[in-house]
């Protein structure tokens, strides 16, 4: 779990693709199919986590006299 | 050195016109600098020839000028009408017109002046640039499809930026992003654009960059014409989307950048996707996914119905009632076989009773023999085993006689 926890959203959208793919392509053996749906799922569940909990950063990035980064919340919104 | 002296000296060559005109023409054609070189002046005297369609013109300044010509190929390319008194900066070789014996530009190049000398920077590192390779598609990185947090550089004041920001924020509302700000056009330009680009590569974990500003004339984009930020984009570790001014302005950042984007606008747009569209792509692919897997269940339910279908399985009993008729097959077909045999039988024992029978003694008397007993009731099979005047028994079929025998013969023939 840890791991799939680092799955950008375009690599699990990429899994689940492939996953798609083979399912509706060729005939896969019953244990294998469930084992592929059971890991698409999952990576639906993760890339759908992933939509939901994008937490929104604003940052102004700067730099110090002595070449250290500074960061800061953007505070301006943007009309529209 | 007097006069006398010089012509006893040296004899001197007497050229033709014609030896004297090739003589200068390969001069000049020697001097490198004059193969190519790039002239200031103001135009003059300028005339579109009429059918030709070539140039000529006389370009000059406050003490000198010169002819010059820029054939029809070369003239076509030019972006503006020359007009006499315009200040302009051309490129071309200095040749010898060998007619007139007059040294004239041939024009490859022409730049209004002002914007020329930008243009001249311009070219000159276009092509430094562009031999280095920093242009070649190859190094060209793929902006990722869905980034998580795009890194901006541009003026935090700038219409760029609010641009950028607006577009993101409908795009997908909740993507993060990071500005590092810097002077887009002036003297400290360069350098801030580029610091710019080094400090959000060091602050790492974004998957694009945006770096621009809004359109302006030549002079307000030429920060993005220097090579500082050419080197900058082209050190990037992060993939860089360049949106510089307008459609028609592409900057040497632009050939550098990874994607040219005409506006920043656009730039936001090419790099962010619509998040709408992202949960239903995903939702397209759930759903494709149930189905897939149903697919696949289906089709091997249909096969097991279809091996179903097909006798064994069907009925569990069929092998045992299969041998069970394939037992009363056989079973009454041996009953058959023994009723055939035992009634084959009774033909044979008729058959034998009726030659038995045959063999009979009495049955051979049915047909009309008789059997002959001595009175001693021996059968009698020959005459010479009774005399005359004896008395033997005869056995017919049915009952006997009793007879005296009266002759007798030897032997019947």
């Amino acid at each position: 779990m840890a791991k799939k926890k680092e799955i950008a959203f375009e690599e699990g959208i990429g899994q689940i693709e492939q996953i798609v793919r083979e399912l509706e392509q060729k005939e896969v053996p019953l244990e294998e199919a469930l084992k592929l749906f059971r890991q698409g799922i999952e990576m639906v569940q993760h890339c759908n986590h992933l939509l939901d909990h994008a937490e929104k950063q604003m940052e102004i990035l700067l730099e110090g006299p002595d070449g250290e980064l500074e960061v800061r919340p953007a505070d301006f919104t943007v009309e529209g | 050195m007097g006069y006398d002296e010089l012509e006893v000296k040296f004899v001197p060559r007497i050229w033709t016109v014609a030896e004297l005109t090739t003589e200068i023409s390969r001069t000049l054609s020697d001097n490198d600098e004059l193969v190519s070189c790039w002239v200031s002046g103001e135009l003059s005297n300028y005339k579109n020839h009429r059918p030709s369609g070539h140039w000529y013109f006389t370009l000059k300044d406050q003490s000198s000028s010169i002819k010059a010509v820029m054939f029809r190929s070369r003239a076509e390319r030019v972006r503006f009408i020359p007009q006499d008194g315009m200040k302009v900066l051309l490129r071309g070789s200095v040749k010898v017109y060998e007619r007139d014996g007059n040294v004239q530009l041939y024009v490859d190049e022409l730049q209004p002046s002002g914007l020329g000398a930008l243009y001249l920077a311009f070219e000159q590192l276009k092509q430094r640039l562009s031999a280095e390779g920093l242009f070649d598609p190859e190094r060209k990185k793929p902006i990722p499809r869905i980034p998580r947090r795009v890194g901006i550089v541009t003026s935090p004041t700038g219409a760029a930026i609010r641009d950028i920001l607006k577009v993101m924020g409908r795009r997908d509302p909740n993507l993060s992003w990071v500005l590092a700000p810097a002077a887009v056009q002036g003297e400290l330009a360069p350098r801030e654009v580029a610091q710019a680009i080094a400090r959000l590569n060091r602050y790492g974990n974004i998957d694009v960059l945006i770096v621009g500003r809004g359109g302006g004339s030549l002079e307000e984009l030429w920060a993005f014409n220097t090579e500082e930020v050419a080197r900058a984009i082209a050190d990037s570790n992060i993939p860089v989307i360049s949106a510089v001014g307008h459609e028609t302005d592409v900057t040497i950042a632009d050939m550098v950048a990874d994607l040219r984007a005409p506006t920043p606008s656009a730039a936001a747009e090419l790099a962010i996707p619509v998040f709408q569209e992202l949960r239903l792509n995903l939702e397209n692919l759930n759903s494709r996914l149930q189905v897939g897997i149903q697919a696949q269940i289906a089709r091997k339910r249909e096969k097991i119905n279809g091996l179903a279908a097909s006798g064994p399985l069907l009925n569990p009993l069929w092998r045992i009632e299969q041998n069970r008729q394939r037992l009363d097959n056989v079973s009454s077909a041996l009953q058959q076989e023994m009723t055939r045999f035992v009634s084959d039988k009774n033909g044979i024992l008729k058959l034998l009773a009726t030659k038995l029978d045959l063999l009979s003694p009495l049955a051979i008397l049915g047909r009309g023999y008789s059997l002959t007993y001595s009175s001693e009731g021996k059968i009698i099979r020959s005459s010479t085993e009774a005399n005359t005047g004896d008395h033997v028994k005869v056995r017919l079929h049915e009952g006997s006689l009793t007879c005296q025998v009266l002759t007798k013969e030897e032997r019947e023939g």
